[in-house]
């Protein structure tokens, strides 16, 4: 009856009439239509909701990508300004500590008469029995055999060997060491030397002399080395036997012998003991 | 080239162990000096010309810089390769058992005439015998002890060096 031409036509005229009045009622009438709005709202959203978070996530791993490349980026370079920082804070350490220990040097150079060379400590001695240190000045700066080094805490010991550049000094607490002493409060008299391990014997101190624990020795000035006055220790044990004529006193230095790095090596004093000589 | 350079390496290296971790931490006087297996080491598995320089150089390095009286260590890491040198022709150089035996042997032998040359020495003080004899006799256990694994050690590493030596030379052909 109908042709299907027709009948197709007819059909999109109708559906276009209905989507008309559809619109036009739901748009004038939004209340009416709300079930249907809801329904298709829970059908499409999830899906939506799925490619949204997708999307999202594909953005977020890009961004992070060249953010975190970026933060590498920025990493490695704080990290180096951090090491450059903790390397000046440490060399500004050194320098305020060194600076603190030249200070102490020059105040002694100015209390002082004698003519000193500082001299910086270049070697220890890496044998058991003796005790020694290698100093970074020689013959070129007027250090030569026999002359004592000191620091402000005490005496240090004395030049044994000088070549142009270094010289090899004698540490006091080396046992073929010997410093003729007194102790300051008495006057008591004897000779320090050098000991087992980091003490000194003082050698020679008379029974009748009065020398306590915590009396400070000092030297004599008789050795022809050392000038007098010099600070070596503190007396750190007396033991006075019933025969004999000497007491049995152990001194322990003012001068840390493992903490050494820079000293003073006497030059005029020593010239002056070795003319008298 | 390699050779050359393993022993003033060595005795650099050693020699900054005896001064800033022996002499601070292992208290000087109680351990024993660690040259002493470098010598008896090249006295031991060493041929004699190579051995006979670096134990003489090795003695002069040490009497310069050392307290002691010139020619004090150099005698001493010379008999200490003359005798390790003589030994070796009768003992099985590279056992085990006898590596700590050697090693308390030559450390008694060097305390010996340590002991000798402070003795002759003038104006020296005296250290009391009863220190002497117990620090002689801990540095006896411990060259007994890791002595050995020093010898050891420097075995292996004169291996790989030869290694890396032959694979470098494989190399550059």
């Amino acid at each position: 009856m109908f042709s299907k031409k027709m009948v197709v036509t007819v059909s999109g005229i109708f559906l276009i009439v209905c989507c008309f009045i559809w619109i036009s009622l739901s748009s004038r009438y939004p209340e009416e239509t709300e079930n249907a709005n809801i329904i298709t709202l829970a059908l499409v959203a999830p899906a939506q909701d799925f490619a949204t978070r997708s999307a999202r996530f594909v953005r977020d791993i890009w961004r992070h990508y060249f953010f975190l490349v970026a933060a590498a980026k920025e990493n490695d370079r704080l990290k180096q300004q951090l090491s450059q920082v903790i390397e000046n804070k440490n060399t500004c350490i050194e320098v305020e500590l060194s600076n603190q220990r030249l200070q102490t040097f020059l105040d002694f150079k100015k209390e002082t008469e004698d003519q000193v060379v500082a001299a910086e400590v270049v070697g220890q001695d890496p044998s058991n029995w003796f005790k020694s240190i290698i100093i970074d000045k020689g013959k070129a700066s007027g250090v030569v055999k026999g002359m004592p080094v000191v620091i402000p805490e005490g005496i240090v010991g004395q030049v044994v060997m000088a070549s142009a550049q270094y010289a090899k000094v004698q540490l006091m607490i080396d046992r073929n060491s010997a410093v003729d002493a007194l102790v300051q409060r008495t006057r008591a008299r004897g000779i320090v030397q050098g000991k087992s391990g980091d003490r000194c014997q003082f050698q020679y101190v008379l029974q009748k002399n009065d020398v306590a624990v915590g009396d400070v020795v000092i030297s004599s000035g008789l050795d022809g080395v050392y000038p007098k006055g010099l600070r070596i220790g503190e007396v750190s044990s007396v033991v006075r036997r019933n025969a004999g004529i000497f007491q049995d006193v152990e001194v322990a230095s003012f001068v840390d012998f493992e903490k050494l790095e820079e000293v003073l090596v006497i030059i005029r004093s020593s010239e002056r003991h070795m003319d008298s000589k | 080239m390699m050779a050359f350079l393993f022993y003033p390496l060595m005795i650099i290296g050693l020699m900054i162990i005896q001064t800033s971790l022996c002499n601070t931490i292992l208290l000087s006087y109680n351990f024993f000096d660690l040259m002493t297996p470098l010598v008896i080491y090249i006295g031991l598995f060493r041929p004699f010309t190579e051995g006979a320089a670096v134990v003489v150089c090795m003695g002069l390095v040490m009497d310069a810089v050392t307290g002691c009286p010139f020619g004090l260590y150099l005698t001493i890491f010379f008999w200490l390769y003359i005798g390790t040198k003589w030994g070796g022709q009768y003992f099985h150089a590279g056992s085990i058992l006898l590596l700590p035996f050697i090693m308390g042997i030559s450390v008694l032998f060097e305390n010996a005439l340590i002991i000798y040359a402070m003795a002759v020495s003038k104006g020296g003080g005296k250290i009391p015998s009863e220190i002497l004899a117990r620090s002689i006799f801990i540095q006896t256990m411990w060259a007994m002890c890791i002595g050995p694994f020093f010898l050891l050690f420097y075995s292996f590493l004169q291996t790989k060096l030869k290694e890396w030596q032959a694979e470098g030379w494989m190399n550059r052909q």
